[in-house]
C-alpha cells in the first residue's frame, strides 16, 4: 500500500506544471537573443505614432472647406473643441506610452542578451540605441504636447510621467526641467551607442538622434548647444531632385535623416474616402514663387466650387504624391520624419533667439538658396519670418503647431463656409496643453491634470 | 390507506393514544457468517404501521405493541421474523445471506471515487430524480435541469443550439477576465465573446463517473444513460475537487449493467415544435400606412403616395389630379396586402428521438450498452440540431476483492444556425412592413433590396464529436481499507464553418470588388481532458465510534488545440473555406489564420477525516492542496479546507416517542476554496506574443497583457447550514442557508495608460452571495389506485459587493454608471426616471438629480441615474406533480423566476420619423404624441431628434414568470395485458403524450421574460412517445 502511494506521488511530481502555450512565450527574460531583440524593436517602431498631420489641422496649415460639413467631429477638432481634443489626446497619450513601455522592456532586457563577438555586440548596441532614441522621441513629443513651452517661469511646472519599468505603479509628473534633462540623457546615451556609419534612414541613427537632440536644446532654450549640433549635420546637397524624391523614396536621400515605414494613407486625416474629396485645402497664405523648387511638388491647384457656386483656385497638399497627383488614389508612402531642412530652421531660430540675427538670416537665406527661393532681406520680425518660411517648407507635417506654441503665438481659425476669421486661439489659451486622459487621472492618483481641463472633463 | 399528512391531528392523536401501550426493542443486526453489522435493514411490524431501519452501525430502536412480530428484511438476506412480548435491549439479530453467489462477489467498482461516505452527513448535496427528466424532449441535458434543484439556475437564450447558462448559488465572480474585450483591438478569429468568458468563469465542474468532462461534453450526454445527477453546492463537497470546483460540482453517474437476465429497452419519441409566440404584435398595413403618412417620411409609401406629398412634389403639374388618383390606387392595392412576417418566417418543425439500450450480466461481468438519436428543428429556416450518442459500460470482477469498470461514450452532433450576421430572420420579423411580400418587389424597409437578398445572409454549421473513456479499478484490502483509482480521457473535436454568401447585404455596394465578396471562417479544434484520481478509504469502528479517513491524489489537464482560417472572396461555385481568395490586399478583407494550443494542468493531494458517534453526531474535516499551471511556480500551491458537523436528532431517544417526526438532522459546514476560473496565464506571468505586423521585415514581438505578478487566486469562504426533516413516511423537507464570500475578486480593470496598457487583471474587492434553499416533497394521496406526489423547490440568492479595494465605486469605462458599487448587488440595472411626455411639445422629460427635469435629447449626467433593480432574478424554483390513477399517470412541472428586471431591448418602437421605413409595434400611432395637447401618450414626438436611449423607469419591466415547462400524460399497460399479448416477453410498455414549454405567464412587456428580448422565446414542443422493455 505504501509502495503504491509512494509510486503515485513520484509519478505525479514528474508531471510538470510549467506548460507553454503554442502562440505565446512566457517569462520576462524572453528577449534573450539578437533576433528576438530585433523583433521587440519592431514592436516599438510599429507603435510609435508617426503621422503628425493632426497637429497641422490644429495649427493653421490648412483651411477647412465646405465638404467638412458632414464631418462635425473633424470640424470641431479643427476649432479646438474640447471634447474632440480630449478624444485625440487620449489616443496620443496611450500610443506614446505604449511605445515607451515597449522600449523599456527592450532596454531592460539588453543585459540578458548574449553576444559572442564584436559584430554581435555592435548589433546589440545599435538595437539598444534605437530603443533609447524611440523612447526619447516619445518623451520629446509628450513634452511638446502636454507640457508648457519652456521658460524660466514654466521650468518647474508639470512635465511628463517618466517611466523606466513596465509595472503599473503610480508615478507623478516630473517637472518640465527634469523631463527635458531625462530626455537629453537618453539621447546622449543613444548617440554614444550608435556607430558612426549610418545605415538605413528607416532606422534611427546617430544623425537623426543628434538632430532630435538639437530640437530638444531649442525647446530647452540651450541655443548654443542647438547651433553646435546643427552645424555637425548641415549639408549643402539639397536640390530639386532630392526634394522631389524624398516623398516617395526617402531612403538614401540626402534630405532625410529619419523616415518610417508606413502602410496607411498619409492623408487619411484630411480626406473623405466616401466622397473622394479633401476636406481641407491649404491656408491661402502659403504660396510659392514660380522659381521655387517646392511649388509643383508640395501642392496642386484645382478649381473648387464654394457654397455660393463661385469657383476659386485652391491648393491641395501633394507632398506624398510623386507626380501628377490623382486624389482618388489613397497612397501609402514612407513618412519623412526628420528632414535636414528642419536643422536649418532650428539653427536659424536658435541664432535669432541668441540675438545673433546675422547668423540667423544667413542660415535662412542659405536654405532658401538651396530651394531656389527668394532671399529675405531686412525682415521686420526675424522670428516671424523664420516661422513663416518653416511653415512653407513643412506644412502638413505637424511642426507648425509646436513652433507657434514654443514662440507663444496666436492661431487664427477660419470658418468652412467662406474661410473668414472665426476665432483666434490666443497664445495663453489653456488648450495649448492638451488634457491628460481621464483614465490616467482616475487610475493614477499621483497624476495631475493640466490647468482648466479638470472642470471640463 | 389514507395519507397521514393530510390528517395531521388524527395522527398526533393516534400516536399519543398508542404510546402508553408500547414496548421498546433495540439492538443490532449482523451477518450470520461475517458477523459484520448490516446497514439499512428494514424492520417493521406485520401490519406495517411501525417501521425503522438500521443505521450506519447496524443498530436500531423500535416501539411496538407487545406480542407483535417484527420482520427484518434487506436485499441479499433471508427475511427474518421474531415475536416480542416485552421490552428488550441489545438483542442481536443474525441474518443469513440468501444468495451464495452474491457472497462470492463482494466488491463492485465505485462509479465515482470521490463520492465517499465522509461528505454525505454534513454537506449540501442535492440529488436530481432522473426519472423526472428522462423522457423530456430536449437536446441538451443542462436545459432539462431547469427548475429541478433549489439553487441551480439555468437560463436559456431560447435559440436552439445555444448553450444555456448554468449557475449554482449565483455567480461567484465577475465576468470580465480578459483585456482584449475592453480595448478596441480587432478581435481575432478565436477570441471568445463576453458571454463565453462569463460562462467559463462561473460555470460548475462536471464529473461523469468520477472523470472530469467538459461542459460541452456534458451537454451532449443522453439523459437516458444517466442513473443519477448530484449537485454539490457547498465548500465541504467542493473541497474534494479543489481549484476547479469553486462554482460547485455536478456529478453524473451513468447507468450500469445488472446481474441477471439481459434486459432490452427501446423508446422513441416524435413530435412537432411549434412557432411559439411572436412576443409583440406588429402593425398591420392600415395602421402602418397611416403613421407613415403622418410622419412625412418620403421613403415610405404611406406618405409618398399621399395627396399631401404629391401635391407638393408635382405642384403646378397639369396632371396633378391624375397623379393623386394614381397614388390613391397604389395605396389601395397596398392595403390589400397584409403579410404577417412572424407566420411567414417562423415555422413548425419536428422533434424525433430514438433510444435503444441493453443491460445485463452475471456475477462477474456486467454491461450496459445504449444508443440514441435525437433531432430537433428550430423555429427558423436553417436552425437545427442532430445528435447521435452511444455509451458502453462494462464491469468485471477480477477477484473477490478487486473489480474493474470501463466506461466509454461518444456523441456526434451537428447544429446549424442562421444567426450571426446583422440580418437574422428573427429580427426581420420586427422590421419588414406588412405591405411587403416575400416573393415580389423591392423592400421599403431595406431600400434597394428584395426579401430574398435578406435571407441567407449567414450560415454556420457546428459539428462536435465527443469521445470519452475511463477505466476504474477498485480493490478492497480488508474490511477497513480499500483503494480505488480512475484514469480517464475526454476528447471533444469541434468543427465549425461560417459562411456569409457573396450575395449578402454586407457585400452590396460598388466599393467592394467582385473578387472580394463573400466570406468563410473555418475553425477546427480539439479539447482533450485527462483526469486521474486515486483514493484510499479507511474505516474503523470501535464501540459506538466510527472513524472514516480518506486520502487522494489527483491530476487533471486540459489540452486545447485550435486552428482557424478566415477569409473573403468566395467564387460562385465554391461555398466553403476552400474558396477563400488569398490574393486580396484590401486591409479589411485579407485572409487570416490563427492557431492556438494551450495546456492547463492541476495536481492535487487531499485528505479527509470524519468521526461519527452512534449515528447521532458527526464531525468532518478535509484538506486539499492544489497546484495549478496557471500560476508561477512560487505561488502555484493553494490549499483548501472544509469542516462540517452534523447532529442527527432523529437518532435521539426523545424523538422516537414523537411518531410523526421520522428524522431530523442539523448540518453545518464551513470551508475555504480558491478559484482561478476564467484566467489565462498571460494575465499572471509575463507573456509575449507575435502580431501579424512587421517593421523592415522583423515581426512585431510584444507583451500580450499587462501581467500582474502580485495576483492572488480568488478565495471563496462558504458557510452552510442545513436542516433535513422527514415527517411521517412521506414528507421530506430540506432547508439550506448559505453565505459565500469571494475575497480577492478578480476583474480586468482599466489602468493608467502611462503603463502602456489600458487594462490589467487585478484583485479588486469582495463579493458575497447569500441565500436560502428549500426543498419540499410529499405524497398527498396514496391508495391502491390513486397516487399523487408533489415536490417543490425554491432558491433565493442575492449578491452584494462588500468591498472594493480602490474606492466605493468601480467604473470599467468612462461610463455614466458605475459598474460595481460597495453595498450593492453586482448586477444592478441603472436608468433614468421617466417623467412622461410634455403635452405641449411631445418631448419626453426625465428627472435630473436635483429634481428638475431635462429633455430626452439632452445628455444626462452621472447623478441623474437611479437604480431600477437587479437584472438577475433572485428567486427561482420548480414545482413538480405526479398523479397516477390505475394505469394512467399525469405529471407536470412548473418553473418560476421572480424578482428580476430587464430593459425592453428592441422594442420595435419607431423613435423618429426616419425609423418608420421599417415596421413598428402595433398601436404606436394611437399612443404617439401627434400634436400639442395630446396627453398621456406613451411615445414621444416623432419629429424630435437625438433622443437618448438609456434604460428608464418606463423601458424596464419585471421579468417575473411562471412557465409550464413540461406536462406529460402516460399510460402504462398492465402486467396482465402484457402477459396476454406477449407471454412475458414484454416486461414494460407505456405510451405518453407530452407538451413542453407550452405556456408562460408573465407581465414582462419586452418579449420573452427569460431571455429578456423579443426573439428569445423558447420553442414549444409537443411529442408522442413510447417506452418498451423486454
Amino acid at each position: 500500500m505504501k509502495k503504491i502511494i509512494f509510486i503515485t506521488i513520484v509519478l505525479f511530481y514528474s508531471c510538470s506544471l510549467d506548460l507553454p502555450v503554442e502562440d505565446e512565450i512566457t517569462g520576462i527574460d524572453a528577449i534573450d537573443e539578437l533576433l528576438t531583440a530585433q523583433e521587440a524593436l519592431s514592436s516599438i517602431y510599429l507603435s510609435y505614432p508617426k503621422n503628425r498631420i493632426l497637429f497641422s489641422k490644429l495649427a493653421d496649415d490648412f483651411y477647412p472647406n465646405h465638404t467638412i460639413s458632414d464631418n462635425p467631429f473633424d470640424y470641431n477638432l479643427y476649432r479646438w473643441n474640447t471634447q474632440e481634443l480630449l478624444f485625440e489626446s487620449n489616443a496620443l497619450w496611450a500610443d506614446y506610452y505604449k511605445t515607451i513601455s515597449k522600449a523599456n522592456l527592450l532596454i531592460n532586457s539588453v543585459d540578458n542578451i548574449q553576444t559572442n563577438n564584436t559584430d554581435e555586440k555592435a548589433q546589440l548596441d545599435f538595437i539598444h540605441a534605437q530603443a533609447l532614441s524611440l523612447k526619447a522621441l516619445s518623451y520629446l513629443n509628450l513634452i511638446e504636447i502636454y507640457a508648457p513651452a519652456y521658460s524660466s517661469e514654466s521650468r518647474d511646472k508639470d512635465g511628463i510621467i517618466l517611466k523606466n519599468d513596465i509595472n503599473s505603479e503610480e508615478i507623478s509628473r516630473a517637472s518640465l526641467e527634469i523631463s527635458l534633462a531625462e530626455t537629453e540623457q537618453l539621447l546622449l546615451k543613444a548617440i554614444d551607442l550608435f556607430s558612426d556609419s549610418n545605415s538605413t534612414t528607416f532606422r534611427i541613427n546617430k544623425s537623426s538622434a543628434t538632430a532630435s537632440l538639437a530640437k530638444l536644446y531649442l525647446m530647452w532654450q540651450k541655443y548654443d548647444e542647438a547651433i553646435t549640433l546643427c552645424d555637425t549635420l548641415l549639408s549643402n546637397n539639397l536640390n530639386l531632385e532630392s526634394f522631389t524624391n524624398l516623398w516617395r523614396t526617402p531612403e538614401n536621400n540626402p534630405e532625410v535623416l529619419l523616415a518610417f515605414e508606413n502602410r496607411t494613407f498619409n492623408y487619411s486625416a484630411i480626406f473623405d474616402p466616401s466622397f473622394q474629396e479633401y476636406e481641407y485645402y491649404l491656408n491661402f497664405n502659403i504660396q510659392f514663387t514660380n522659381n521655387d523648387y517646392r511649388k509643383d511638388i508640395s501642392y496642386f491647384t484645382e478649381d473648387f466650387t464654394l457654397l455660393n457656386n463661385s469657383v476659386i483656385q485652391a491648393n491641395f497638399i501633394a507632398k506624398y504624391y510623386s507626380s501628377n497627383p490623382n486624389i482618388s488614389v489613397e497612397n501609402a508612402a514612407p513618412i519623412a520624419y526628420i528632414r535636414t531642412a528642419e536643422l536649418y530652421f532650428i539653427k536659424a531660430e536658435a541664432a535669432a533667439k541668441n540675438n545673433n540675427n546675422t547668423l540667423a538670416l544667413n542660415t535662412l537665406n542659405a536654405f532658401l538658396t538651396l530651394r531656389n527661393a527668394d532671399q529675405i532681406t531686412n525682415p521686420t520680425d526675424l522670428i516671424q519670418e523664420i516661422l513663416k518660411e518653416k511653415q512653407r517648407e513643412f506644412f502638413g507635417e505637424g511642426l507648425r503647431y509646436f513652433d507657434l506654441k514654443r514662440n507663444n503665438l496666436d492661431i487664427i481659425k477660419v470658418t468652412f463656409r467662406n474661410n473668414s476669421n472665426e476665432t483666434t486661439i490666443s497664445s495663453d489659451d489653456f488648450r495649448w496643453l492638451l488634457p491628460i486622459p481621464l483614465e490616467e487621472i482616475t487610475n493614477n492618483s499621483k497624476a495631475k491634470q493640466n490647468p482648466e481641463w479638470e472642470s471640463i472633463i | 390507506m389514507v395519507n397521514k399528512f393530510s390528517f395531521l391531528l388524527f395522527a398526533l392523536l393516534l400516536s399519543t393514544l398508542s404510546f402508553a401501550q408500547k414496548i421498546q426493542i433495540s439492538g443490532s443486526v449482523i451477518d450470520l457468517n461475517s458477523k459484520k453489522r448490516i446497514i439499512g435493514v428494514n424492520i417493521y411490524n406485520s401490519t406495517k404501521t411501525v417501521g425503522t431501519s438500521t443505521n450506519l452501525d447496524g443498530k436500531f430502536t423500535i416501539n411496538i405493541k407487545p406480542g407483535e412480530t417484527l420482520i427484518f428484511s434487506v436485499l441479499g438476506y433471508k427475511t427474518y421474523k421474531k415475536e416480542f412480548k416485552t421490552s428488550s435491549k441489545n438483542i442481536n439479530i443474525q441474518l443469513k445471506s440468501n444468495n451464495v453467489q452474491l457472497e462470492e462477489v463482494t466488491v463492485r467498482a465505485k462509479p465515482n471515487i470521490n463520492d465517499i461516505d465522509i461528505r454525505k452527513a454534513t454537506s449540501a448535496i442535492s440529488k436530481i430524480k432522473i426519472k423526472k427528466i428522462t423522457d423530456r424532449p430536449s437536446v441538451n441535458v443542462i436545459e432539462a435541469l431547469q427548475g429541478q434543484v433549489a439553487g441551480v439556475v439555468v437560463n436559456s437564450s431560447g435559440e436552439l443550439g445555444a448553450s444555456p447558462k448554468i449557475r449554482i448559488r449565483g455567480a461567484s465572480t465577475l465576468p470580465i477576465k480578459t483585456p482584449s474585450l475592453t480595448t478596441n483591438q480587432d478581435p481575432g478569429i478565436l477570441d471568445e465573446s463576453f458571454e463565453e468568458l462569463d460562462n467559463r468563469a462561473n460555470q460548475p465542474l462536471f464529473v461523469l463517473d468520477g472523470q472530469i468532462i467538459s461542459p460541452q461534453a456534458f451537454e451532449t450526454l443522453n439523459v437516458n444513460d444517466i442513473e443519477s445527477i448530484k449537485v454539490l453546492k457547498d465548500a465541504a463537497a467542493n473541497a474534494l475537487y479543489g481549484i476547479k470546483a469553486a462554482n460547485g460540482v455536478i456529478e453524473i453517474t451513468g447507468k450500469r449493467g445488472i446481474n441477471g437476465k439481459t434486459q432490452y429497452s427501446f423508446s422513441m419519441q416524435q413530435g412537432i415544435t411549434l412557432k411559439g409566440d411572436p412576443a409583440v404584435e406588429m402593425m398591420r398595413t392600415e395602421e402602418k400606412l397611416l403613421i407613415e403618412r403622418f410622419s412625412k417620411n418620403v421613403n415610405t409609401p404611406g406618405y409618398n403616395l399621399s395627396p399631401e406629398y404629391l401635391s407638393i412634389e408635382f405642384a403646378g403639374s397639369q396632371n396633378l389630379p391624375s397623379i393623386i388618383a394614381e397614388g390613391q390606387r397604389k395605396l389601395d392595392s397596398l392595403k390589400q396586402i397584409n403579410t404577417n412576417w412572424f407566420k411567414e418566417l417562423a415555422r413548425i418543425n419536428t422533434f424525433q428521438s430514438y433510444n435503444l439500450n441493453m443491460r445485463g450480466g452475471n456475477a462477474n461481468n456486467k454491461f450496459y450498452l445504449s444508443g440514441n438519436f435525437t433531432t430537433q428543428g428550430g423555429k427558423f429556416d436553417g436552425n437545427s440540431i442532430d445528435r447521435f450518442t452511444g455509451r458502453f459500460n462494462y464491469e468485471y470482477a477480477l477477484s473477490k476483492k478487486t473489480s474493474i469498470m470501463m466506461n466509454s461514450g461518444f456523441g456526434l452532433s451537428e447544429s446549424e444556425t442562421p444567426h450571426g450576421s446583422s440580418f437574422t430572420p428573427t429580427s426581420l420579423i420586427y422590421e419588414l412592413n406588412p405591405y411587403e411580400q416575400p416573393d415580389k418587389g423591392l423592400l421599403v424597409s431595406y431600400p434597394g433590396r428584395t426579401f430574398n437578398d435578406l435571407i441567407n445572409q449567414f450560415d454556420k454549421v457546428d459539428t462536435d464529436t465527443r469521445f470519452n473513456f475511463s477505466g476504474n479499478i477498485y480493490h478492497k484490502f480488508n474490511n477497513d481499507l480499500d483503494i480505488s483509482a480512475i484514469i480517464g480521457v475526454d476528447y471533444l473535436f469541434s468543427n465549425s464553418l461560417s459562411l456569409v454568401p457573396r450575395t449578402a447585404f454586407q457585400f452590396s455596394g460598388s466599393s467592394i470588388p467582385e473578387s472580394e465578396k463573400g466570406s468563410a471562417t473555418k475553425i477546427k479544434g480539439s479539447t482533450f481532458n485527462f483526469s486521474y484520481n486515486t483514493r484510499a478509504n479507511y474505516r474503523k469502528i470501535f464501540g459506538d465510534n466510527t472513524i472514516l479517513a480518506s486520502a487522494n491524489v489527483d491530476y487533471y489537464s486540459t489540452n486545447t488545440d485550435f486552428v482557424a482560417i478566415s477569409g473573403f472572396g468566395l467564387p460562385s461555385k465554391l461555398n466553403s473555406a476552400a474558396g477563400i481568395n488569398d490574393n486580396i490586399t484590401t486591409t479589411a478583407r485579407t485572409s487570416r489564420t490563427d492557431s492556438r494550443k494551450t495546456k492547463e494542468a492541476q495536481l492535487g493531494f487531499g485528505g479527509s477525516l470524519s468521526y461519527n458517534w452512534k449515528s447521532l453526531f458527526e464531525v468532518y474535516g478535509s484538506y486539499k492542496a492544489d497546484a495549478s499551471s496557471l500560476l508561477p511556480s512560487d505561488k502555484r500551491w493553494n490549499s483548501f479546507w472544509a469542516t462540517g458537523i452534523a447532529y442527527n436528532i432523529g437518532s435521539h431517544n426523545f424523538l422516537e416517542r414523537v411518531n410523526w417526526i421520522k428524522n431530523l438532522k442539523f448540518r453545518a459546514t464551513y470551508g475555504v476554496t480558491a478559484s482561478l476560473a476564467g484566467i489565462s496565464a498571460s494575465l499572471v506571468v509575463p507573456t509575449f506574443t507575435y502580431s501579424d505586423d512587421s517593421y523592415l521585415g522583423f515581426r512585431d514581438f510584444s507583451l500580450k497583457d499587462l501581467f500582474n505578478e502580485g495576483l492572488r487566486p480568488e478565495k471563496n469562504t462558504s458557510i452552510n447550514f442545513g436542516l433535513d426533516l422527514t415527517l411521517f413516511n412521506n414528507t421530506s423537507i430540506s432547508l439550506e442557508v448559505y453565505r459565500r464570500t469571494t475575497d480577492d475578486l478578480l476583474l480586468t480593470v482599466p489602468v493608467a495608460p502611462s503603463t502602456g496598457f489600458t487594462s490589467q487583471l487585478k484583485n479588486v474587492g469582495v463579493l458575497e452571495n447569500r441565500g436560502i434553499e428549500l426543498t419540499f416533497g410529499t405524497t398527498l394521496f396514496k391508495t391502491n389506485d390513486f397516487f399523487w406526489n408533489t415536490s417543490l423547490n425554491m432558491g433565493y440568492n442575492e449578491n452584494e459587493v462588500l468591498d472594493l479595494f480602490d474606492g466605493d465605486e468601480l467604473f470599467l469605462s468612462n461610463n455614466l454608471i458605475p459598474d460595481y458599487k460597495v453595498g450593492e448587488s453586482s448586477d444592478l440595472l441603472y436608468g433614468l426616471v421617466d417623467l412622461g411626455i410634455l403635452p405641449a411639445d411631445g418631448v419626453r422629460r426625465y428627472q435630473k438629480a436635483d429634481g428638475t427635469e431635462f429633455r430626452e435629447n439632452v445628455a444626462p449626467e452621472r447623478g441623474d441615474f437611479v437604480v431600477l433593480g437587479k437584472s438577475t432574478p433572485p428567486v427561482n424554483g420548480g414545482w413538480y406533480h405526479n398523479i397516477s390513477y390505475k394505469n394512467f399517470s399525469l405529471s407536470f412541472d412548473l418553473f418560476y423566476s421572480f424578482g428580476g428586471i430587464a430593459q425592453f431591448t428592441n422594442q420595435s418602437v419607431a423613435q423618429v420619423t426616419e425609423d418608420l421605413n421599417r415596421n413598428a409595434v402595433r398601436g404606436q400611432l394611437e399612443n404617439t404624441w401627434l400634436q400639442p395637447g395630446d396627453e398621456g401618450k406613451l411615445y414621444s414626438n416623432l419629429f424630435s431628434a437625438n433622443k437618448i436611449n438609456f434604460a428608464s423607469t418606463r423601458t424596464v419591466g419585471k421579468t417575473d414568470f411562471i412557465r409550464l415547462n413540461n406536462i406529460q400524460l402516460r399510460y402504462k399497460f398492465s402486467k396482465n395485458y402484457l402477459t396476454k399479448i406477449s407471454n412475458t416477453t414484454i416486461k414494460n410498455w407505456d405510451l405518453y403524450l407530452q407538451l413542453k414549454n407550452i405556456a408562460t405567464w408573465s407581465n414582462f412587456g419586452g418579449g420573452d421574460p427569460e431571455a429578456a428580448n423579443l426573439v428569445g422565446a423558447v420553442q414549444p414542443i409537443i411529442t408522442f412517445g413510447t417506452n418498451l422493455s423486454f
